[in-house]
């Protein structure tokens, strides 16, 4: 059964996202040495739908709903969710952004366990990606490069997701970024068992010679929008991370004595712990600008710029976290290693700092 | 070590007129020896510099680590653990060939009861940098369960105490050899305090978690001790506890075997990383340790367990520089093996200097470990600062690794993310690398207050 929400009440719906997060999610993740396993994943994307997170269908509203103002909706449902479990966050992320893709694009796939794959191969595609993404002319290189780099067929790509019977994909037809929604059992699909981060997802290696370019459909336009929705994601589930590390730390820190005295009070601990903050603060500052920005190439490249700093700094403060707990830290029953792996996970999906780097310089190049 | 005329894209071949290798070779017959030299692999230009025994144990350990470590290492690391005071017998089966072929018995002791090489160019703690940087390299749960047995022995070795090396290391070397696994463990760490049992600070007010109680013989032991390396499977354990009534300061060596009642491994851990080897809890309800299981005297654990660490800390840096080769090696597999628009990675400027970084950091904290690992006895400061800085830049070059591979980095098969997890726990162990830090002040203390005096 589908519940609707009033559409445009931002609080009704968080208010929502909170509850489905704190009193559906958490308890089933409260052990975290015990992954979540795939079918329970799969429950939790029914009571998604239901909780109003996830859009009921193309014209639907939730995580990256077509209604104006749900970018904030979205950011602070990750934030969440990510708080909570970093891989449900990202399987509901991806979820809605593929929901969102079959509406723009209008892909005739109807299944609801779907994966979207927006990278190619390796990295960004180093400069000729930023150039047709820009606008600018390519020249032979490039158009090489981007054939490579998205041709499927050639090259395993990394995908990871919930559970999964289809994909969609991007493609390259030498002009333009082109659409695809391939079915699970038309790929080589390779599953990656024990992958670093989101352990309750599935990592694996896809390949798929059924994806003929040119016959996707075409949509540069709709990429950038779709990376620039995929980056801001992935960014606010980190600061999620971010949030779950500062809560952790700060508890323990509180309790646990050294020395005679509580940790919390030790230069050596406060330190991290100020880290910790100052990371979520900056957290918040930042995703409040983009809140406020539509998904256009200029917006994408600042993305790109603020993603390339933020999630090493998430990950330096993961590691925090962790080292405040000393050996606890290590071990899995405490949760926060999983952050650990987790935020090294969002700081190389879509684009690694290095590669978002070279695409800012890139793009910054032709002004 | 060929390129066929081969360049990587943006340098010039070997044999160009403008690579130095050609240009050298056309200079004067005088100076051609000085500045000309033949390629060779960054591992045999750093083996060539150790004194020759140390080369020759970093050869056997490579070829060991290649032929027995990294076959078993993926698989180790993703198998649940036994239970308590079960083999895997994979792991076994490492164990038994590590002691066969004399890795573990190889510390200071010669032949006929031991395997050290005694000469005046092998330091104790330079050895064990080098062993445990190649078997880091190959698997660190595995590097782990074949170290660990060192830093147990330690306390026997320090105490000087003869009764105790004839009486729990002989034999147990015979074992070894014999290729029947003997593991050693060293229990210091309690459930509520780590870093309170590894500097003298927290220490002084802490309130032991394992006490000694005078019985008739010998003493009854009481307490748990957390996060022992290997513990449920080991045969000997220095267990440190305090005496009934007394503080740190009356912390006493006692050797532990299992059989002895009231010993009982309890848990064992689920970690991030170094999964091939088991880390235990162990419950001591009231054991009774007979007076001739003290090691080196009562009240001189403090003392042992100090010199332990300040002789472990440094091959603890050692297994950093292990993991940041075990990433490089991984990225620069990928960065061969996987091609963008018709060409491998390696050609594109931006991978070839985030590999540059990679072995510039690799080496610079080799350099540091080899440089302080040369001595008979290190300090405090030293050890620490080596430990802290090593297994702290260690972690970085995981990091770059992982970036290099982008999303691929994230798969099990890859090994750059088990070096990232492998290398995260030697900042925490051994003392987290804060109180590290701090340890490093400490010892230099007489040098800092002589310039706080007016």
């Amino acid at each position: 059964m589908v519940r609707s929400l009033p559409t445009g009440d931002i609080e009704t719906m968080l208010k929502e996202a909170g509850r489905f997060a704190h009193e559906v999610l958490a308890p089933l993740v409260e052990h975290p040495e015990q992954i979540l396993p795939m079918t329970q994943v799969e429950t939790l994307t029914g009571q998604a739908v239901e909780a109003g997170l996830l859009p009921a269908g193309p014209e639907g509203d939730g995580l990256w709903g077509k209604a104006e103002g749900r970018t904030g909706f979205s950011l602070d449902a990750l934030r969440l969710l990510g708080h909570v479990n970093g891989g449900v966050a990202l399987h509901l992320h991806r979820l809605a952004l593929a929901t969102r893709l079959r509406a723009r694009l209008g892909l005739p796939g109807s299944s609801t366990a779907v994966a979207v794959s927006l990278q190619g191969h390796y990295g960004l595609g180093r400069q000729a990606l930023p150039r047709l993404l820009a606008g600018r002319p390519l020249d032979g290189q490039d158009g090489a490069l981007l054939a490579d780099y998205f041709d499927l067929g050639r090259h395993a790509r990394v995908v990871i997701g919930g559970p999964w019977n289809a994909l969609i994909v991007a493609g390259f037809d030498g002009t333009h970024i082109v659409w695809h929604e391939v079915a699970r059992d038309q790929c080589a699909v390779v599953p990656q068992p024990h992958s670093h981060g989101f352990d309750e997802l599935e990592t694996s290696t896809v390949r798929c010679t059924a994806v003929a370019v040119p016959a996707g459909v075409a949509g540069t336009a709709t990429y950038v929008e779709a990376f620039y929705l995929d980056c801001l994601g992935l960014m606010a589930i980190a600061a999620g991370l971010v949030d779950r590390g500062l809560a952790l730390a700060r508890a323990y820190a509180g309790q646990r004595r050294q020395g005679g005295a509580l940790i919390d009070s030790f230069p050596a601990v406060q330190q991290m712990l100020g880290q910790i903050s100052a990371t979520a603060r900056t957290a918040t500052q930042q995703l409040a600008w983009f809140k406020a920005q539509q998904p256009t190439p200029e917006a994408l490249a600042e993305l790109c710029a603020v993603r390339s700093t933020f999630h090493p700094a998430c990950c330096v403060v993961a590691n925090n976290a962790m080292q405040i707990f000393g050996g606890r830290g290590y071990m899995q029953d405490f949760g926060v290693e999983k952050l650990v792996r987790d935020a090294n996970a969002l700081r190389v999906l879509g684009g690694t700092p290095v590669e978002l780097a070279l695409f800012v310089a890139e793009w910054e190049r032709a002004r | 070590m060929t390129a066929n005329g081969q360049a990587l894209d943006g340098l010039v071949a070997a044999s160009d007129p403008l690579s130095t290798r050609t240009a050298f070779k056309n200079l004067n017959v005088l100076t051609r020896p000085i500045v000309s030299y033949a390629p060779k692999t960054l591992w045999e230009l750093d083996t060539a510099k150790l004194p020759m025994s140390l080369a020759r144990l970093r050869r056997r350990a490579r070829d060991f680590a290649d032929k027995v470590l990294v076959p078993a290492a993926l698989e180790l690391d993703v198998t649940p653990q036994p239970p308590l005071g079960q083999w895997n017998p994979r792991l076994r089966e490492v164990v038994s060939q590590a002691g066969r072929r004399g890795f573990m018995t190889d510390m200071v002791v010669p032949p006929p009861m031991g395997t050290a090489i005694v000469r005046g160019d092998r330091f104790p703690v330079w050895a064990i940098a080098v062993k445990t940087e190649e078997f880091s390299r190959a698997c660190g749960g595995l590097m782990l369960t074949l170290m660990v047995p060192a830093l147990g022995q330690c306390p026997l070795l320090f105490s000087g105490d003869v009764n105790a090396l004839r009486r729990f290391l002989l034999p147990a070397f015979r074992e070894i050899k014999a290729g029947e696994p003997h593991p050693f463990s060293f229990a210091i760490t309690e459930p509520t305090a780590g870093s309170d049992v590894e500097e003298g600070h927290g220490a002084s007010v802490y309130d032991p978690g394992v006490v000694a109680k005078r019985a008739n013989g010998g003493w009854l032991l009481r307490g748990r001790k957390r996060f022992i390396g290997g513990g449920d499977l080991s045969k000997t354990i220095a267990v440190f506890a305090a005496l009934e009534g007394e503080g740190m300061e009356s912390w006493t060596c006692f050797v532990v075997q299992p059989g002895m009642a009231g010993f009982k491994p309890v848990r064992k851990e689920l970690k991030m990383g170094m999964r091939a080897s088991g880390t235990a809890e162990l419950e001591f309800s009231d054991v009774f340790v007979p007076d001739t299981h003290i090691v080196g005297g009562l009240r001189q654990g403090w003392a042992l367990n100090r010199a332990t660490l300040n002789f472990s800390r440094i091959p603890v840096a050692g297994m950093g520089v292990g993991f940041a080769r075990a990433a490089l090696e991984a990225a620069l597999e990928f960065a061969c093996s996987t091609r963008l628009a018709g060409k491998p990675l390696v050609n594109y400027q931006e991978v070839q200097l985030m590999l540059a970084q990679m072995v510039a950091e690799t080496s610079a904290i080799r350099s540091m470990v080899w440089q302080q690992a040369r001595t008979l006895a290190p300090r405090q400061g030293a050890a620490s600062m080596t430990k802290l800085y090593c297994t702290d830049r260690s972690l970085e070059v995981c990091n770059m690794a992982m970036d290099l591979m982008g999303n691929h980095s994230l798969l099990h098969a890859n090994r750059a993310e088990k070096a990232f997890r492998d290398a995260r726990l030697p900042i925490i162990f051994e003392g987290t690398n804060q109180i590290n830090r701090l340890a490093v002040i400490e010892d230099m203390q007489e040098e800092v207050l002589a310039k706080c005096l007016p």
